[in-house]
């Protein structure tokens, strides 16, 4: 079912990132799936995520579709050249995936195969314009499709990021190329979400607010480092700073609680992505957008 | 007393040196460093070290610092030890952890310091170097026992609060406990929150079990270990788990005599040991306690124990008063960090303590027991139901007056308490342990805020605070000016006492156990002839029973303690075992169980007293009887040198091996067992 048609029905759209596995063992990973799959809309499956080599995604969306459960699949320029890129949307398509995240990926040398060579044929506007193409029944160079897929487009965006316009203009050529709904970069600081919401207003197209509950203050303090357009504020790491390891997840989700409710009048959903974390998503999304009905 | 330096040792754990130099130059002189260049190292050395911070920087290959940090934080041993990661961030670098590891990260800190290019030398990173120093040095007041620093710190009043826990394992109680902990905790005026260990002698919740749950909620937990319920093996075992799970202050009691609310009657008091022995148990591990596994000796990784024991100045008699402080002055012999006075009112008393300690050039600190004092507590108090406890007939009519006022006495007893903890503070006492029963949080910080505010004035209230017990003996003379004492000893004036049986057994002891003596010169190869027949053994050993019976009510444990006790048998005359002196429960001289009978601590005291022997019962701390020898011929152990007396006076055991009859015996039964 498409994510666009839940927006359209007035739902608070809840999803939730989960990592594929590394190897072929998906035990792990259907038992992460059970987790939260009761609790959300649909499931996003990262492409080989922050450049980190996995199943892929296609697979796992496969395997997640003869499941019952609506996945999200994620599709990067890093790692495919334009006819691959294409390729793998009809193929998706073919075994029934109908929500997809288009995203230019991180580069290889923040995963864990730094030598590996960077595709990037496309960027993320030309692959959302590759992707409507498709649905339009045509491919890049022009060619029909014998039969044409049916896509419900999404594209990420940062917040956080400074400067903020170059960042803006892009998102703007995505939603003119035919994007459909935004997931955002985690966002801990609700005027950085109010500033967002009100530039992407004029798009029309819904968001949903990014969300990484807090593992720790050094796991805080890295993605301060580390992640462009992250910001914990200090107040938040100080929540967190000295307290002994077992009451790190009461505090954690109690702060992830009270800032997601503030931010949910502002938004049209919450895209949780909490690598690890995946047993607290329910305490909290249940906790902000109330126990729902599975589907509307 | 800090036998470790284990809070001084930082552990870098990187394949690169240039971070050891960085957090040298961070630590500071008063912080040693250590290196390990890569995980196996560094998982070995953050093992066998316990170094108070483990630095971790970046590891070849990739990803080998992302699984040392789960090692590290789901290790066992290393799981308490604060876990700082430092990225040296620099264009040609690679990151400590990928970006999907940092997400993942639960180590305590992390730090990402940048810098150019070649710019490696120290002088051009001082601001990233004062940022890992502050960074190192917050840790390491979090790792600190601030217990511990608050009773030692001259200028730090300590305060502890003393929880109950019931019987039952989903009580109110257990809920009030934990939620006045919690309190405790999140406004952070109280040190620590200590537990009773199965008070009373009742069996309640597991006070071991509550303080790991106490120090989960922020807050230091002060762990009452009792020797009534629990065996030198127990205490030991008990010990380790605390230690691994990160508790670390412990307050070690002889333990009230098992109440008779056991399951189906009255419970087995234990008694293996008692807090003398205690607190040499913990020295022993806070050192690094050696033993033998399989024929090897191996030293255990030292514990980081602080512990505490009771005095009990509020006796009654001479004799009584003396063996506490005889045996107070075993227990700091034994290592005892600091001491909490049993309940009483008396200011004279705890200024006794203080006194005392001073004049016998101990600087162990004292916190003084502060018990906010209902009608119904100062009723049972002062019937001497709760052994130990003194309420004067005086307290308790002014008790007994302020509750007839609206408020039932509540604002009296806070008032009473708060100026007691002034006068303790006043005194020089080290801290105040507060306890009461139904004591809300916001009760004890009245009595703390109070208690401040009055505590410079301190020197007027002791008036208050004179409450003499009848015939009362105090150890020094009284100074006229303050109401307490002076430092001259005062007179003793007990004459002592002279019984038939003890004249005899000394007699004997000077012809028989003396080992200078000829009769011992001439018995002891008559002893090992005796020794080595089982026949022959046996038949001494009734012979010896049969005599020890009926004069001492031996009870054949084989270690003798008759030496010990001025010829009064521990194991038969004390309910409680006691082997270093007496436990704190004794009223006006009568034994707390058996009230019909004086402390067995009393008449030996009375006993030596006679021959001005009465000092010798605080010379040597006699060990915890050996069970081993349990149903030996007590009298041959001592002469082959197997028992602890002998031991002490040096006797060795004859050359060839002769092994103690309860091994062979179990050898015998272990061998028809496998024949069967």
């Amino acid at each position: 079912m498409h994510l666009s048609e839940f927006f359209r029905n007035g739902r608070f759209v809840i999803t939730c990132e989960i990592t594929p596995p590394k190897g072929v063992n998906t035990d792990e990973f259907l038992n992460t799936v059970d987790m939260v799959k009761n609790h959300v809309d649909a499931v996003n499956i990262g492409d080989n995520q922050r450049a980190v080599m996995r199943a892929a995604a296609l697979a796992v969306c496969h395997l997640l579709k003869q499941k019952n459960i609506e996945p999200v699949m994620e599709l990067t320029a890093r790692d495919r050249n334009r006819i691959a890129i294409q390729s793998d949307l009809l193929g998706a398509s073919m075994v029934g995936i109908e929500n997809i995240l288009l995203v230019s990926g991180y580069p290889p040398a923040v995963g864990d195969h730094a030598q590996a060579k960077p595709v990037y044929d496309f960027d993320s506007v030309s692959l959302v314009s590759a992707a409507k193409s498709l649905t339009k029944g045509q491919d890049v160079t022009g060619h029909a499709l014998d039969g044409a897929p049916d896509f419900c487009i999404g594209v990420v965006a940062n917040p956080g990021l400074k400067p903020a316009e170059p960042h803006l203009e892009r998102l703007k050529q995505k939603i003119a190329e035919g994007a459909q709904f935004i997931q955002t970069q985690t966002v801990y600081d609700l005027e950085v979400l109010e500033r967002f919401m009100e530039a992407v207003s004029k798009f029309n197209v819904p968001v949903m607010v990014g969300h990484t509950m807090l593992r720790s203050a050094s796991m805080a303090s890295f993605m301060n480092s580390n992640l462009p357009g992250v910001c914990v504020p200090d107040k938040l790491i100080r929540e967190l700073e000295g307290l002994p390891k077992q009451k790190i997840a009461e505090t954690s989700l109690q702060l992830s609680i009270d800032l997601l409710r503030r931010m949910k009048p502002l938004c049209q959903g919450i895209h949780f992505m909490v690598a690890g974390w995946e047993q607290h998503m329910p305490t909290v999304a249940e906790a902000v957008a109330g126990k729902r009905p599975l589907r509307p | 007393m800090n036998n470790l330096n284990q809070a001084d040792r930082v552990l870098v754990i990187a394949s690169a040196r240039d971070l050891v130099d960085m957090i040298k130059e961070g630590a500071g002189g008063n912080l040693e460093v250590t290196y390990a260049a890569n995980q196996k190292e560094g998982l070995e050395k953050a093992r066998k070290d316990l170094p108070a911070i483990i630095v971790l920087g970046y590891l070849e290959p990739q990803g080998t610092a992302f699984q040392l940090h789960r090692k590290l934080q789901e290790g066992w041993i290393t799981k308490n030890i604060p876990l700082l990661i430092v990225d040296l961030q620099s264009d040609d670098s690679r990151p400590v952890l990928s970006m999907e590891e940092g997400l993942q990260m639960e180590a305590d800190e992390y730090l990402a310091l940048r810098r150019g290019d070649g710019q490696v030398s120290l002088t051009r990173l001082a601001e990233p170097i004062a940022r890992l120093r502050e960074k190192l040095h917050t840790r390491l007041k979090t790792t600190a026992n601030i217990v511990r620093e608050a009773i030692l710190d001259p200028n730090t009043f300590c305060v502890t609060w003393e929880q109950v826990p019931g019987r039952g394992a989903f009580e109110m109680q257990q809920e009030e406990l934990v939620e006045n902990a919690r309190r405790a905790a999140r406004k952070g005026k109280i040190h620590a929150v200590s537990v009773t260990d199965n008070p009373g002698g009742n069996p309640a919740i597991s006070t071991e079990i509550l303080c790991t749950e106490v120090r989960k909620l922020g807050i230091e937990p002060l762990v009452h270990l009792a020797f009534r319920d629990k065996n030198r093996n127990e205490c030991e075992s008990i010990l380790y788990g605390l230690a691994g799970l990160g508790v670390r202050n412990l307050l070690l009691l002889t333990g009230d005599y098992p109440s008779s609310g056991g399951f189906k009657g009255r419970s087995k008091p234990v008694f293996d040991l008692d807090s003398v022995h205690g607190l040499q148990l913990v020295q022993m591990m806070n050192n690094g306690m050696e033993h033998e596994a399989m024929g090897k000796k191996t030293t255990l990784a030292p514990t980081d124990f602080f512990a505490g024991t009771s005095v009990s100045p509020f006796k009654q008699s001479e004799a009584e008063l003396m063996g506490q402080y005889f045996k107070l002055k075993k227990k700091i012999e034994s290592g005892a960090d600091f001491v909490i006075t049993q309940l009483g009112y008396d200011a004279r008393k705890l200024h006794e303590v203080l006194t005392w300690l001073k004049v016998h050039g101990y600087s162990t600190p004292v916190m003084s027991n502060i018990y906010v004092l209902p009608l119904g507590a100062a009723k049972i108090m002062n019937t001497n139901q709760i052994p130990g406890c003194v309420v004067t007939d005086k307290l308790l009519e002014e008790v007994a007056q302020e509750a007839k006022a609206p408020d039932r006495g509540r604002s009296a007893r806070l008032t009473r308490a708060a100026k007691m903890y002034a006068v303790a503070k006043g005194m020089g006492c080290a801290g105040a342990h507060i306890g009461g029963h139904g004591l809300t949080y916001e009760a004890v910080e009245e009595i703390i805020g109070k208690g401040e505010e009055m505590a410079k004035d301190w020197r007027t209230l002791v008036a208050q605070f004179d409450y003499p017990q009848r015939d009362g003996f105090y150890y020094f003379e009284r100074d006229p000016q303050t109401g307490l004492n002076l430092e001259t000893p005062a007179a003793r004036p007990s004459r002592g006492s002279r019984t038939p049986i003890y004249e005899f057994s000394r007699l004997a002891h000077v012809t028989l156990f003396n080992p200078k003596s000829v009769v011992f010169k001439g018995f002891r190869p008559v002893a090992r002839r005796l020794d080595s027949s089982s026949t022959l053994e046996s038949a001494f050993g009734f012979f010896e029973h049969l005599t020890k019976v009926a004069l001492f009510g031996c009870m054949n444990c084989g270690d003798c303690s008759l030496f010990d006790v001025a010829f009064l048998c521990p194991m038969s005359q004390c309910p409680k075992n006691q082997r270093n002196g007496p436990c704190g429960g004794s009223y006006e001289g009568w034994c707390e169980v058996h009230t019909d009978k004086k402390c067995v601590w009393v008449r030996a005291y009375e006993r030596l007293k006679k021959h001005k022997e009465e000092e010798e019962i605080g010379d040597n701390c006699v060990p915890p009887c050996n069970w081993e020898l349990m149903g030996t011929p007590s009298w041959l152990n001592f002469y082959l040198g197997r028992d602890h007396s002998a031991k002490r006076l040096g006797i060795q055991p004859p050359q060839e091996k002769a092994k103690p009859a309860e091994s062979d015996k179990a050898k015998e039964a272990k061998e028809t067992k496998k024949a069967a």
